[in-house]
C-alpha cells in the first residue's frame, strides 16, 4: 500500500516542489522584496522630468533613512520636487494598494477554501465603492470617505455572510459565493441610484474614481492607505498559521484548537479595512485579487506563511507595473482597474484550463 | 503571543517583513518637509489676477505655462511670443491651432520644443502634467486651478493672469460700466485684469493703456450706434453651455442667471423659452439644435434664431459684442464685424486675416440656417462695402 502511494506520480511531484519550496523557499521572498524596491525606485524615474535611477534611489534612500536630509544634497530641488511631491506618493499609493488587496485575496481564498473567491467576488469591493460614492455625495473630508468604505465594505461582508448562512449553508463556499455576487450587484445597482442622484460637479470624479486610478496620489491618501494596509496587513501576517488551519475545514481547525468563528469574522473586518481603505483612495481595482494568489501558489504553494506575504508582494509589483505602463508606455491616464480587468480575466481563464476545473468547484 | 513573535523573528520568517519594513519607511519618507525652491537673488514683485504677489527673477529667462495653458490670451496681450519656453502638452497645442493667434504667430504653434512633442501626455492629471514645465527653467510659471496650488506650495513663482484661466475673465469693463451680476464672484473687479498682468509681467506695463482705450472706444461707438438705452425691445437671450456673453452691451436680457446651462436639459429651456439661443461648445450644432423634436415648440427654434457662439478669441471683445448686437439688433447697426475683425487684427499685429479665417471666427458656416447671418457673409459684406462706398 505504502509503495503504491509511493509510487503515485502526483504525490511524488507534490513531495518535490515540497522539498524544493523548504529549501529555496527563502529566496523568493528576498528576489520579491528586492524586485518590489527595485520597481519603486524605477517607477520614480518615469515620467516627463528627466531623472536617473541612481538619482531616484539617493532621493529615496535620504527620504527613508532616518534624520535630517543633507545641508548640501547632491540633487537640485526640482529633482527631489518631482520625486517627493510628484511621483513617490502615485507609486506608493499603486505599491501599497496592490499589495493589499492581493493579501486580502490570498486571505479570502484560504478562509473559504476556494480559489474563486476575491474582495470584489464577496462584495466587499462594491460595498466599500457605495461607502465611497456616498460619502463623495455628501461632500465628506477624505478620513469620511474612508470611514464610509470600511462600513459599507463590512456591511457587504456581512451580508454575504448572512446570506449564506440564511440559505442553510454554513460555510459552503460556492453559496456564500453565490450570495457574493448577489449583495455585489445589490450595491452595484446602489452606486448607480448615487451617480444619478449627484450633480455634475460631483459626477465626473465619481465615475473615474469608481474606474479605479492612482491619479492624484499625494502623501494624505497615501497614509490613508498606508496605515489600514500595513498595520492590518501585519496582523493578518500573523495570523497566516491560523489561516492553514481554517483552510482545513472547521472541524479540522476546531479539533487543531483553533476558535473559528472569531477567526473568521476577525480575519473578515482586516481584510473589510484593507479593502475600504484601497477603494477609497484609488477606487475599484478589481481582479487583482483573484489571480494574484493564484500566481503566488504557483510560486511558493498552497502553505499561507509563505503564500501570504508572497501575494502581497506580487499584486504590489503587478500594480505598480500597470500603473507604469500607463505612463510610461502608453502615456494616457487609462485607470488601471480597466488595465487590470483586461489583463485578469484571461489570465483567469487560462488558469482554469490549465488547471482542467480540479480545485476550482466544490469537490 | 510570545510564541508568534518569537516565529516572528526567526532569521527565515523576518525575511519576509523586510520589504514591508522598507515600504513603511519610504512612506514615512513623505512625511518630511515639503522642499522649497529659493526666492531669486534679482528679481521683480509682480501681482497677479488672484492679488497674490509674484517674485520674477531678473533679467526675465522666459515664461512657461502651468497646466492648463492658454497662450492665446498671453500672445494678444503681449505680443511676445519670444519669451515663451513652454506651452503646454498636444492636447493644448490642438486647441491653439484652431484660434486666431496661431495664425498671427504660427512659428508659436511650429516649434516643437514649445509643446513638448515628444512627451505628449493626454491627461487631465495636473500632478503629472506639473512635471513638463518643471522640466524648464523659467523666471515664471503662467497657470491657474489646481496645479498652480500645488506648485505655489513648493515656492514656485507661479503667477495667475486670468486670461490663462479661460476667456470668462476678459470682461471689458471701461470706466463707469455697469458690472454684470454674473462677474460679481470676481471681487476685485477691476479693469482689464489680465491685460494689466501679462503687460506688467513683460516689464512693459505701459502697453495695456492704448488697447484699453481702443477697446472702450469701439464699444462707445457700439453704444453710439446701438443705443441701447432707447430700445423697445431687448430679446431675451439664453446660452447654452459654460460662459455668457457680455449682454447689457449688446442690448439683450441674459433669461438666466446661472453661469451654466446644460444643453440637454430640455425642460428648462422649454419654461424659459428664450427669444433666442446661443450655444457654446466645440461641437455645438445650432442646426442639430433646431431639428431636434424635443426643441420644436421653442420660441427662438420657430424663428430660427439658434446660432453658434462666436468663437472664443474674439467672443468677449468688441467684434464679438457687436456680432451678439448685430444679431439682436440689426435694424440699428450697420454689418461692420468683419471689418471690424480685418482692422484690429491689421492694426495691432500687422496681420491680415483671410475670408476663411474671419469665416471661422464667426462660425459663418455652422450659422448658416440661422435667421439674421447673411449680413455676415463675405457675399453680404462686399455687397455692403461696395453700397456704402457708392
Amino acid at each position: 500500500m505504502t509503495e503504491a502511494i509511493m509510487a503515485d506520480p502526483a504525490i511524488s511531484q507534490a513531495k518535490t516542489e515540497n522539498a524544493w519550496t523548504q529549501k529555496r523557499g527563502w529566496a523568493i521572498p528576498l528576489l520579491l522584496g528586492v524586485g518590489v524596491l527595485v520597481a519603486i525606485v524605477a517607477s520614480l524615474c518615469i515620467g516627463a522630468y528627466p531623472m536617473s535611477f541612481a538619482q531616484a534611489a539617493r532621493i529615496v534612500m535620504h527620504l527613508a533613512w532616518p534624520g535630517p536630509l543633507p545641508l548640501n544634497p547632491p540633487w537640485t530641488v526640482k529633482e527631489i520636487t518631482v520625486v517627493q511631491i510628484i511621483r513617490l506618493p502615485r507609486v506608493l499609493l499603486a505599491t501599497l494598494a496592490g499589495l493589499g488587496i492581493g493579501i486580502s485575496g490570498t486571505a479570502l481564498q484560504g478562509l473559504m477554501r476556494n480559489p474563486l473567491v476575491g474582495p470584489d467576488i464577496v462584495g466587499v469591493s462594491s460595498g466599500a465603492a457605495f461607502g465611497g460614492v456616498l460619502a463623495m455625495l455628501w461632500d465628506l473630508p477624505p478620513a469620511g470617505i474612508i470611514g464610509l468604505a470600511f462600513c459599507g465594505g463590512m456591511l457587504a461582508m456581512a451580508c454575504t455572510f448572512g446570506l449564506a448562512k440564511l440559505s442553510r449553508a454554513g460555510t459552503d463556499s460556492m453559496i456564500t459565493i453565490l450570495a457574493g455576487v448577489f449583495v455585489g450587484a445589490f450595491f452595484l445597482a446602489l452606486i448607480d441610484l448615487i451617480k444619478h442622484l449627484a450633480n455634475d460637479a460631483q459626477l465626473p470624479s465619481m465615475v473615474f474614481w469608481l474606474l479605479g486610478t492612482f491619479v492624484g496620489a499625494d502623501a494624505r491618501k497615501v497614509a490613508m492607505i498606508a496605515v489600514p494596509t500595513l498595520c492590518g496587513g501585519a496582523l493578518l501576517m500573523t495570523l497566516r498559521w491560523r489561516l492553514n488551519l481554517l483552510s482545513l475545514g472547521d472541524l479540522d481547525a476546531t479539533t487543531l484548537g483553533a476558535n473559528v468563528g472569531v477567526l473568521r469574522w476577525v480575519i473578515l473586518a482586516l481584510v473589510s479595512l484593507i479593502v475600504a481603505s484601497q477603494v477609497a483612495v484609488s477606487g475599484m481595482v478589481g481582479w487583482v485579487g483573484l489571480v494574484v494568489p493564484h500566481c503566488a501558489r504557483m510560486l511558493v504553494g498552497p502553505d499561507h506563511r509563505r503564500l501570504l506575504p508572497t501575494a502581497g508582494l506580487l499584486g504590489a509589483l503587478f500594480v505598480l507595473g500597470l500603473d507604469d505602463f500607463t505612463r510610461a508606455i502608453m502615456k494616457a491616464e487609462i485607470p488601471v482597474g480597466v488595465l487590470t480587468a483586461l489583463i485578469g480575466t484571461p489570465v483567469v481563464c487560462f488558469l482554469l484550463w490549465k488547471s482542467q476545473g480540479k480545485g476550482w468547484g466544490r469537490e | 503571543m510570545l510564541r508568534y513573535l518569537s516565529k516572528l523573528f526567526q532569521p527565515r520568517e523576518a525575511l519576509w517583513l523586510a520589504p514591508y519594513l522598507c515600504i513603511a519607511l519610504i512612506a514615512l519618507g513623505l512625511l518630511r518637509p515639503l522642499p522649497h525652491f529659493p526666492v531669486p537673488a534679482h528679481s521683480r514683485t509682480v501681482k497677479g489676477s488672484d492679488g497674490v504677489s509674484v517674485q520674477v527673477a531678473q533679467p526675465l529667462r522666459g515664461i512657461a505655462f502651468a497646466p492648463p495653458s492658454v497662450p492665446d490670451a498671453y500672445l494678444e496681450d503681449t505680443h511676445s511670443p519670444e519669451l515663451l519656453v513652454y506651452v503646454g502638452v498636444a492636447s493644448g497645442r490642438k486647441w491653439f491651432a484652431n484660434g486666431m493667434m496661431s495664425w498671427v504667430y504660427p512659428e508659436v504653434l511650429k516649434n516643437d520644443s514649445l509643446w513638448n512633442a515628444k512627451l505628449f501626455r493626454s491627461t487631465s492629471n495636473p500632478f503629472a502634467e506639473i512635471e513638463t514645465p518643471l522640466a524648464y527653467d523659467p523666471s515664471v510659471y503662467l497657470g491657474c486651478g489646481s496645479p498652480v496650488i500645488q506648485m505655489r506650495s513648493v515656492g514656485l513663482p507661479v503667477l495667475t493672469s486670468g486670461s490663462t484661466c479661460g476667456g470668462h475673465q476678459k470682461l471689458l469693463m471701461c470706466p463707469g460700466s455697469p458690472v454684470p451680476p454674473v462677474w460679481f464672484h470676481y471681487p476685485e473687479g477691476p479693469l482689464f485684469i489680465p491685460l494689466r498682468v501679462d503687460a506688467d509681467l513683460i516689464g512693459h506695463p505701459e502697453l495695456a493703456d492704448p488697447k484699453i482705450s481702443s477697446y472702450c472706444e469701439s464699444l462707445d461707438e457700439l453704444q453710439g450706434e446701438l443705443q441701447p438705452s432707447t430700445l423697445a425691445i431687448r430679446p431675451r437671450v439664453l446660452m447654452v453651455g459654460e460662459y455668457k456673453g457680455d449682454f447689457p452691451r449688446a442690448g439683450v436680457i441674459d433669461v438666466t442667471a446661472e453661469r451654466k446651462i446644460p444643453g440637454d436639459d430640455a425642460e428648462r429651456v422649454l419654461i424659459m423659452d428664450p427669444d433666442m439661443i446661443f450655444i457654446n461648445g466645440f461641437n455645438a450644432s445650432p442646426r442639430e439644435f433646431m431639428d431636434d423634436p424635443r426643441r420644436q415648440g421653442l420660441k427662438a427654434v420657430r424663428d430660427r434664431r439658434v446660432y453658434k457662439w462666436a468663437h472664443g478669441g474674439i467672443a468677449y471683445k468688441p467684434a464679438g459684442i457687436r456680432w451678439l448686437a448685430e444679431i439682436a439688433h440689426p435694424e440699428r447697426l450697420q454689418p461692420k464685424v468683419r471689418q471690424l475683425l480685418r482692422d484690429r487684427v491689421v492694426s495691432e499685429f500687422g496681420y491680415r486675416l483671410s475670408e476663411e479665417q474671419i469665416d471661422l471666427l464667426l462660425h459663418v458656416n455652422e450659422n448658416s440656417s440661422s435667421m439674421g447671418t447673411e449680413r455676415f457673409t463675405r457675399y453680404d459684406q462686399t455687397t455692403s462695402e461696395q453700397g456704402s462706398s457708392k
